[in-house]
């Protein structure tokens, strides 16, 4: 049985080499709150953005930095909250949040500013956070924060916030071989060595394998010689966490896409004739 | 007292009680600051009198008229003699230097004051929480002061101590000890005794025969030994009880008659500077004061299990009690060899944490500062009680122990690069600069310089780093070089600006005017406080609260890291040799407990001694592991980050509690290609500030010999040291008698040997003929014959040195040259 490698590839291009949008410049003009520009900057940064990443284009680093970002590749977004005390605030209230406007910094106070055709283009889905409720910062009053973001194409091997999933990694399919019967109680500890819905209790007490799939491979003492765990290696599950831009299937299949045009090169590479 | 002090002497000589010792915690009290400071001032104010009544002796001796009531006299006497005791009481805070007459019956001189840093909070809190023997003990050769003793049980931390030179002197209390800042009210004693049938102590007693009872060192009665136990017993009783007048905090320390034992009696303190600490009186089931003095013949039971009926009289409220604030924070230390336990006391102090919640305002010249302090998940219960979340010290990580790639080989730790990306152990470093426009300037002078830009002409390109009013815009990143702060020259009438110096680049964080203390003058000074930036990186150095020191040698790529079957790939992997010597059992329970409570949301408390033999914390974390699916024993199946393929043993992974520690590669790094050099030798000069190079040593040199290195032996020892060529007589071999000869016409500048030349006249006396050719001149015009025989040689210029050196001596170099042609 030969072992299929692309797998691990693929998991390693979901992460590193699939292509998503992310914050690369923040431009503060004012931040006299008490977290740091590069700080906040960072954290910006590793905000998931909804943009679907084939409406945008590479940034050319060739090109002259004064023309290098257009509508084509770059995204604009604009944070300005100022904070101010609340005049309505409750006698006796300590919350800061009731006490002042603005007390939270987050995500969805980022506006996505359209630049030339991109009104157009991103009209059925504005640009926004993934999820609006990050917190970015903390105000008090006359403290406010006013920054310009540029956000672009990028790939995780380069940075981990453009990477489009939080993690991606597959696991061998685990064999559960019930070599001679365990019956009763010894089934009923035998089920619970797994995650619920692994082992199953037919008719006679015995234990049978219900669903091995769900299972994580334990190793106990008591069922050594009984049982044989082991895992099928060319039976790949996939876990995929997307941050929230692509559906985890279209991130996979751009990973294959990936390992294609890597192998294509390679397939057309003078070196390899 | 003094015939019990003649008593107990003649016992000790004829061997029938033991000698006290010093070292023992037990006949130990801690000198106060506050204390300190009023013996300081009392005799300086015992001075200041002494010197007014020296100015009036003088007057009345001189004949001068004399008189109290003279307001003009008084006040001249006065102002002859420097009454500014707060001056050299400040002299003493800030140097920690002891002038005084008497020395106050204190052993040193010198040392009495450290400055409490502010690395982080931990280093901080502990400055307060330090007992020194005294600098006298740190010389002393033997080690008997700094042996850990049986009597500082509760007192003293047994964990808590630097290794190296100031072990075992420089202690730590124990978290729960305190020391007595005042005296308690022990006027009730007398009384209380005599109701427990104590005679007085004018009645007739004498000898060891009787139990002598003392207060404070004054003797109050006299009774039987069976009697003074019953007193003690009975005191005790009323003390915890309360409503006798008598303090909790009172010592009661009876020691009983023994053979060649300590010299028995009754002896009750009440006077500050004890240090005391709290247990529980099983009698009465209250809360009794302990002190060291008694401690040692109480029955105290460390934990409510193991008390005897009949024996024990006390229980320690928590068997922690015996730790400082730092030890205890060291999740699971009973686990853990103990020195490491110790190191980690050391590097908690080191940790780049959190030094203080008011970070914005404050301007200490350095000061450290970590962005992603987490609590941790696995945390003793004192950690809360303590309200260490407010000066987070670290972050949890995942680590896996694995040896993977090589890099983490030698106590090294690989980093995730994406956790590095996502934040992971990301600092700063805040450091403040002061610029003083009056430092050259004379009190009186007019101010001829100030801040802000002048009518002159100067570069426009300070305006990128400046703003409009000279000073530095907030936020700016300012490299080696750049401009900090631009102020006008009205002698010179021109603008100048200071530059910022540091080869790393920093962001201004804050600009403070300062005005002097009259505040009626334009300021002069203003301090700007730098922000640099210290993500991690290679060679910095993190550790585990275990001791467990590591220095990051790669940010490895995600891609490449293991994974496990669910997908979690490790933050930073460590390599498993670093365990079997070092045996800190700590760590891995840390770690399972941390993955234990990361799966179910919660903290874990990680006090010593909560889990026992039958009651292991691998039993107790491993059931909750099970339960979230995971291994019991925490380890787990894991695919390389390589190939992809399963890993052949399970790894064993979970969540530490990892600290960044301050020593940092961008403090220490050193090269130089060439640089500056010490005129003397023309060797390079040494030190990282001064640009100097790394001096190869004698083993280093050995190591090149054994390797047979010789080319590199000779570049690193003269070639990129102190290589020089000199000229050098052939004939006489000596390198400090050559000299140029001044050109003259028909001939060029030579060098020649002044040792092996003639002077023309002995020539010119003689009637020999010489060639003009063959003479020379010296800078004097004196002519000279001969001395041609020179050459050239390569040799390190300390040699040159030392031929001098030995020709002061009156000693002579000769050196053969070879081929000589």
């Amino acid at each position: 049985m030969s072992i299929p490698r692309w797998p691990m590839r693929s998991a390693e291009f979901m992460l590193a080499e699939v292509p998503s949008v992310a914050a690369e410049t923040v431009y503060v003009f004012n931040n006299t709150s008490v977290i740091q520009d590069e700080v906040l900057a960072h954290r910006i940064g590793l905000i998931p953005l909804n943009v679907d990443p084939d409406a945008l284009v590479w940034v050319d680093p060739a090109v002259d930095e004064k023309e290098r970002y257009n509508d084509t590749n770059t995204i604009v977004m604009s944070l300005d909250v100022s904070c101010s005390k609340n005049p309505h605030a409750p006698e006796g209230a300590t919350d800061p949040k009731v006490l002042y406007r603005n007390s939270s910094v987050y995500a969805r106070d980022l506006k996505f500013e359209p630049q030339g055709r991109q009104a157009e283009l991103f009209k059925d889905q504005p640009v926004a956070p993934c999820d609006p409720d990050i917190l970015l910062a903390k105000l008090r009053p006359g403290q406010e924060i006013s920054l310009r973001v540029h956000c672009i194409l990028g790939i995780g091997s380069d940075h981990a916030k453009f990477s489009p999933v939080s993690t991606a990694s597959y696991r061998l399919m685990p064999v559960i071989d019930i070599q001679r019967p365990i019956v009763g109680e010894q089934a009923k500890r035998f089920q619970k060595c797994f995650p619920s819905g692994v082992i199953g209790i037919d008719e006679n007490d015995a234990a049978y394998v219900a669903d091995a799939r769900k299972g994580y491979l334990l190793r106990h003492e008591e069922f050594n010689g009984l049982v044989k765990l082991g895992r099928k290696k060319n039976h790949f599950i996939f876990n995929v966490e997307s941050t929230g831009a692509m559906p985890p299937t279209e991130i996979f299949l751009k990973s294959v896409r990936v390992l294609k045009n890597k192998v294509d090169y390679l397939r057309n590479c003078p070196i390899g004739q | 007292m003094i015939l019990f002090m003649i008593r107990k002497l003649y016992t000790l000589v004829a061997g029938d009680c033991a000698p006290d010792n010093p070292d023992a915690t037990q006949h130990q009290e801690v000198l106060l600051g506050g204390f300190l400071y009023g013996m300081i001032i009392k005799e300086k104010i015992d001075e200041y009198l002494q010197s007014i009544q020296t100015q009036i002796t003088a007057d009345v001796t001189r004949g001068a008229r004399v008189s109290f009531f003279d307001r003009t006299y008084m006040s001249k006497v006065l102002g002859r003699v420097n009454g500014n005791i707060g001056q050299k009481l400040q002299y003493f805070l800030s140097t920690g230097n002891l002038v005084s007459q008497s020395g106050l019956d204190l052993q040193q001189v010198s040392g009495y004051t450290v400055v409490a840093e502010k690395i982080n909070f931990h280093r901080f809190i502990s400055h307060f929480r330090m007992v020194h023997r005294g600098s006298f003990f740190a010389e002393l050769k033997t080690t008997t002061v700094r042996k850990l003793l049986p009597e500082s049980w509760g007192f003293l931390c047994p964990v808590h101590t630097p290794d190296g030179s100031p072990c075992g002197l420089l202690n730590h209390l124990s978290h729960k000890c305190k020391i007595a800042t005042e005296a308690s009210d022990v006027s009730q004693v007398p009384l209380a005794l005599a109701k427990l049938g104590v005679s007085p102590a004018h009645s007739f007693a004498a000898g060891p025969d009787l139990c002598c009872v003392q207060l404070d060192g004054r003797i109050v009665g006299w009774t039987t030994h069976e009697q003074g136990k019953l007193v003690a017993d009975a005191l005790r009783v009323w003390k915890v009880e309360g409503g006798h007048g008598l303090p909790l905090d009172l010592e009661i320390g009876y020691v009983p008659p023994s053979s060649k034992g300590q010299y028995p009696g009754l002896y009750i303190f009440g006077g500050h500077s004890r240090m005391m600490r709290p247990t529980k009186y099983l009698p009465l089931g209250k809360e009794d004061i302990v002190g060291p003095f008694e401690q040692v013949y109480m029955d105290i039971a460390v934990t409510p299990q193991e008390i005897e009926k009949g024996v024990h009289t006390h229980v320690e409220w928590a068997p922690t009690n015996i730790l400082s604030i730092l030890a205890n924070l060291t999740p699971f230390s009973d686990f853990n060899q103990s020195p490491r336990n110790m190191y980690q006391c050391q590097m908690g102090k080191q940790t780049m944490g959190t030094p203080g919640v008011a970070l914005a305002h404050r301007s200490d010249n350095k000061l450290y500062r970590l962005q992603s302090g987490q609590t941790p998940i696995v945390k003793a219960n004192l950690y809360d009680e303590y309200g260490m979340d407010n000066f987070p010290n670290g972050t949890n990580a995942v680590v896996a122990v694995i040896s993977y790639t090589g890099y983490d080989m030698d106590d090294a730790m690989i980093i995730n690069k994406s956790a590095d990306e996502r934040g992971f152990g990301y600092g700063t470093v805040y450091k403040v600069e002061k610029v003083d426009l009056a430092m050259d300037r004379r009190r009186g002078d007019p101010i001829t310089q100030h801040f802000g830009f002048g009518p002159d002409e100067w570069p426009e390109s300070w305006k990128e780093k400046l703003d409009d009013d000279g000073l530095p815009l907030i936020g700016v990143k300012v490299e080696e070089g750049d401009p900090i702060v631009a102020y006008y020259d009205e002698t010179l009438g021109r603008t100048k600006v200071k530059t910022y110096h540091s080869s790393e680049a920093a962001y201004i964080e804050e600009v403070k005017l300062l005005g002097d203390d009259t505040a009626d003058q334009e300021a002069q000074n203003l301090t700007i406080k730098f922000r640099v930036t210290r993500q991690p990186l290679i060679g910095d150095k993190f550790s585990s609260r275990h001791g467990q020191k590591g220095v990051c040698s790669r940010k490895w790529p995600t891609v490449d890291m293991p994974f496990s079957e669910s997908g979690i790939q490790p933050d930073v992997i460590i390599n498993p040799h670093a365990f079997p010597s070092r045996m800190t059992i700590g760590m891995f329970v840390e770690s399972l407990a941390g993955k234990a409570g990361a799966l179910h949301g919660m903290a874990h408390d990680a006090t010593p001694w909560t889990f026992s033999e039958s009651d292991t914390p691998a039993d107790y974390f491993g059931e909750q592991l099970k339960i979230a699916g995971y291994n019991y024993h925490g380890n787990e199946p894991m695919y390389s980050g390589a190939t992809g393929e399963e890993l052949r043993v399970d790894i064993y992974i979970g969540v530490v509690y990892y600290q960044r520690l301050r020593h940092m590669v961008n403090d220490k790094f050193q090269v130089r290609s060439t640089g500056p050099v010490t005129s003397l030798t023309m060797q390079p000069v040494k030190g990282r500030k001064k640009n100097g190079g790394i001096r190869v040593g004698e083993m280093e040199r050995d190591a090149l010999i054994g390797h047979g290195t010789s080319y590199l032996l000779q570049d690193r020892l003269l070639n990129s040291s102190d290589y020089a060529q000199t000229p050098i007589c052939r004939s006489c071999g000596s390198m400090l008698n050559t000299q140029m000869s001044v050109p003259r016409i028909g001939s060029i500048a030579s060098v020649r040997c002044r040792g092996c030349s003639d002077k023309l006249e002995a020539y010119v006396k003689k009637g020999i003929y010489v060639n003009e050719a063959d003479i020379w001149v010296d800078g004097h015009g004196v002519k000279f014959v001969g001395g041609d025989d020179t050459t050239t040689i390569a040799i390190p210029f300390v040699l040159k040195y030392l031929d001098s050196e030995l020709a002061a001596m009156g000693i002579k170099m000769k050196y053969n040259i070879e081929p000589s042609l």
